[in-house]
């Protein structure tokens, strides 16, 4: 899974967004170092609904602009886990093996 | 006119990048994002800004790695992308097993009494084309890809045979029999349909059990009419009338079918259209048998022969419309999306 896409369902895992707001949730998340603009964003957002991880909650017009929220699908939730299990795993080996080489050293 | 409304005439230019089934769907939701993420007094998108959707409006028109959920199209070509090589797989599994099991030289009455759905023309041919056997077999492997979503590797099959059939056409077919033209066909409508759409993974999204009971009979039809065809473009298995009795049987069938299908899913004209066209060929043969009609020249019959599957593409696209029909436009302006509720 890219690292977009991780941090987009990461976002949707507290509840439902619209775009602005999985965009500044996601700086927040990635502390700023990942600023989606909004080609990236509803590109990804496309793939993820096409691939059933995300759908569309409801819409609504908010000051004369349109407003659409996403949610996370129940197979979203569990992609996300397996993915967010996934580099845990990975980061608790390369946290492990560097302190075992630093032990050594 | 004020900044905002400058920014936003500006933004509006380049999401008319996108295309415009997407635009229908997304641009008043992207615009009002844009114009959120706008630093105060912005009065013109920002470079990263502009080659964001440049970028992005360029992917959605290749539709590379792109999914766009909503155009009639192109959820009809989703659909046909997962459907078509399901819809070949069968008599081609079928064909394949039978040669495995009795050899090429299975004899004519037993192949005739217990598999009369079966083309007898590819079951000769296959045991001496090897061409037409790597057309079968990729053909199997393609229905394989997109049972499983992955249409990638769908694609990637359907290129590596056609490019082994394009260099042994430059070596004159010396390894690889010569073009089989249905299924060189074949691969080039399935090719286009994942290449154009999201794909089977989106296909499989739209089947209901209405779509699914159409699609059901549209399997049926093709079969029986590709067998039918083949029978009609290669000639020599119209006298017994064994064959006679079968096509009739298989012509009432299809009317049954028909009508369920046209009282339980409301597709109404769709179906109706769909299946007289299915039933052309049997229509045609019955009224050689009862000489009405004159035995077809080889040129007319191959051309009946791409009756079907052209009408397995109606049917999807009628599906599809149908689906898309339940979830009516907005008012405002914007396209319903499964799961939305209109404010």
């Amino acid at each position: 899974m890219q690292e977009p896409s991780f941090l987009i369902l990461t976002a949707l895992a507290a509840g439902m967004q619209h775009g602005y707001g999985i965009i500044t949730d996601v700086a927040r998340i990635s502390e700023g170092r990942v600023r989606l603009r909004a080609g990236t964003l509803y590109a990804a957002l496309d793939r993820l609904r096409a691939d059933e991880l995300i759908e569309v909650d409801h819409e609504e017009v908010v000051d004369g602009r349109l407003r659409r929220y996403y949610k996370l699908s129940e197979e979203g939730e569990q992609q996300l886990a397996a993915e967010a299990a996934r580099l845990q795993a990975n980061a608790t080996a390369a946290i492990t093996r560097l302190k075992a080489a630093r032990g050594l050293a | 006119m004020n900044r905002p409304e400058e920014l936003a005439r500006h933004y509006r230019q380049l999401l008319a990048l996108y295309p415009r089934a997407y635009r229908h769907d997304h641009e008043e939701e992207m615009l009002a994002v844009l114009l959120d993420s706008a630093r105060p007094g912005q009065e013109f998108p920002r470079a990263v800004e502009s080659l964001d959707l440049i970028w992005g409006a360029l992917r959605m028109r290749l539709r590379l790695g792109q999914v766009y959920h909503g155009n009639i199209g192109s959820d009809a070509l989703a659909a046909f992308s997962l459907l078509a090589p399901l819809l070949l797989a069968g008599p081609v599994l079928a064909t394949l097993l039978l040669h495995l099991v009795h050899g090429p030289s299975a004899p004519d009455p037993y192949f005739r009494e217990h598999f009369p759905i079966i083309s007898e023309t590819y079951y000769a041919r296959i045991a001496t084309a090897r061409g037409l056997k790597l057309a079968m077999a990729g053909q199997l492997a393609v229905a394989i890809a997109v049972v499983l979503r992955m249409r990638r590797l769908a694609l990637a099959v359907i290129t590596v045979i056609l490019t082994l059939w394009i260099i042994d056409a430059g070596y004159g077919f010396r390894s690889l029999d010569t073009f089989d033209v249905f299924f060189l066909t074949c691969y080039g409508l399935e090719a286009t349909a994942l290449i154009a759409s999201p794909g089977p993974r989106r296909g499989l999204q739209l089947l209901s059990w209405r779509s699914g009971a159409v699609l059901a009979a549209a399997a049926a039809a093709l079969t029986g009419t590709w067998t039918l065809t083949m029978r009609l473009a290669y000639g020599g298995a119209f006298t017994s009338s064994g064959d006679a009795e079968v096509n009739a049987l298989a012509l009432l069938a299809l009317v049954i079918l028909a009508v369920g299908v046209f009282l339980l899913s409301h597709l109404g004209r769709y179906v109706v259209v769909l299946f007289a066209g299915m039933l052309c060929p049997y229509v045609l043969y019955l009224g050689w048998v009862v000489g009405v009609v004159p035995v077809p020249t080889p040129t007319e019959a191959l051309t009946i022969q791409y009756v079907p599957p052209v009408l397995a593409l109606c049917a999807i696209v009628a599906i599809a419309l149908h689906r898309n029909r339940r979830f009516p436009d907005h008012p405002d302006g914007t396209t319903a999306i499964k799961g939305t509720r209109p404010t």
